[in-house]
């Protein structure tokens, strides 16, 4: 088939990193993220939908990971869009930060960003 | 509707048209079109039973782009050269029975139709119409997806594919791609146990090794126009499980269809765009079933609600 789509990060609203495949999520994410140039963005429903052109892999963002995506412009570093989505999702800011951190590893190791 | 018994529409094999054996046969699926000559009747009727849309040729030159396929029948059934196949006049495959010949014919035609309808998304899916809307139904190979077709069509939705929803982005619709209802040992056994079946059907070991029966496709029912896509259901077969349909989000049903897409990497940006439309135009669901009735019954309700 000439398509896959390891990825399918579904719109889950409790969870902050849920993924159906773990490919690394070992991977480093950048110190000031920024997303790749081939993804192209899509709402389809009021989720935000990505597809990576390169790998031919669409996957579909929940609430707090498309929050983190729209932050991923080169000039905020995890602690910061761990504040900003702190103030988003209020009830959730203990474990904020390190959920960032997984959901940035979760983009990095599926190339969805720029390293 | 409701669920009838249709034996006349299923036949071993369509019978050759018109008082003189034809000679050659032109399939056309949408605007592609293979045209195949042989000097054996019983691969012509092969071919006519496993395409609904191929017909003996007129006598009329075939369009340039037309795949040419040749069979030519050399000795008897069981050498292993009894049947040579042809390419552009060129020998490309010896086959030891029809049947195998039959199946290479197969092979070469799918795979040329799918190279050459290039310009649709094309998805592997079940896609049934029902009134002026389609259901396309998309799941990998071995999910069920022709048993769950061959269910709908014998319970009186209308047949587009069994295997290939062909999308068009021009006009937001899947395209009917009908060929007889593959069915593998498992798909054959569920819908004998459920739908009285003809006891020897059209069979086949395809060239993937596996081997297949084939229902004739209720051509009389088929659509010949595409038809705008009103559902999205993702199929899902469970041991125990009653039939249940879900709402699920579009974006996830977009993510269905484009993990199934034969041939989004050639659309590319466009290609998601188009399956964007599509479910956001479509209502999407997951059906989870055991029982193929059942799931026929439910997904009856959902469009007739």
């Amino acid at each position: 088939m000439g398509t896959s789509v390891e990825g399918i990060i579904a719109p889950r609203p409790a969870a902050a990193t849920p993924s159906a495949v773990e490919p690394n999520l070992a991977a480093a994410a950048p110190a000031l993220p920024l997303r790749a140039g081939h993804i192209v963005e899509r709402i389809v429903d009021g989720d935000l939908v990505l597809y990576d052109q390169n790998r031919q892999q669409v996957h579909v963002l929940n609430a707090p990971a498309a929050f983190v995506w729209q932050l991923c412009e080169g000039g905020h570093d995890a602690g910061e869009m761990a504040a900003a989505l702190a103030e988003h999702f209020p009830r959730s800011r203990e474990p904020i930060e390190s959920d960032v951190r997984e959901i940035l590893s979760d983009f990095s190791a599926r190339g969805l960003l720029t390293t | 509707m409701s669920v009838e018994r249709r034996r006349g529409e299923m036949v071993e094999w369509r019978p050759l048209p018109g008082p003189e054996r034809p000679d050659t046969v032109d399939v056309n699926l949408l605007s592609f079109s293979a045209r195949v000559t042989s000097n054996s009747p019983r691969i012509l009727r092969g071919l006519l039973s496993l395409y609904p849309t191929a017909t003996p040729a007129s006598g009329g030159m075939p369009s340039v782009s037309a795949l040419r396929l040749g069979i030519v029948k050399a000795g008897a059934e069981g050498r292993c050269d009894a049947y040579r196949l042809y390419r552009s006049g060129r020998q490309i495959d010896a086959c030891s029975t029809a049947l195998r010949a039959i199946a290479g014919l197969e092979y070469l035609i799918d795979t040329a139709a799918i190279v050459s309808l290039g310009r649709y998304v094309l998805v592997h899916a079940g896609a049934v119409a029902a009134g002026t809307g389609g259901i396309v139904l998309p799941a990998a190979s071995g999910a069920g997806k022709s048993t769950l077709v061959a269910a709908l069509c014998l319970s009186g939705f209308r047949y587009l594919s069994d295997e290939l929803a062909v999308l068009d982005g021009e006009t937001d619709t899947v395209h009917p791609f009908a060929k007889a209802i593959c069915l593998k040992s498992g798909g054959w056994r569920v819908m004998n146990a459920a739908f009285d079946l003809p006891a020897v059907p059209f069979a086949l070991t395809r060239c993937n090794g596996r081997s297949a029966r084939f229902l004739e496709a209720p051509a009389v029912s088929a659509p010949r126009h595409p038809v705008r896509v009103r559902y999205v259901l993702l199929p899902t077969r469970q041991a125990g499980r009653p039939a249940t349909l879900a709402p699920t989000s579009r974006a996830g049903a977009l993510a269905e269809l484009a993990r199934h897409s034969l041939n989004l990497p050639r659309h590319r940006h466009v290609g998601l765009e188009i399956l964007a439309r599509l479910v956001e135009g479509a209502a999407c669901y997951t059906l989870t079933y055991d029982d193929v009735r059942a799931a026929t019954a439910a997904v009856t309700a959902l469009v007739g609600s």
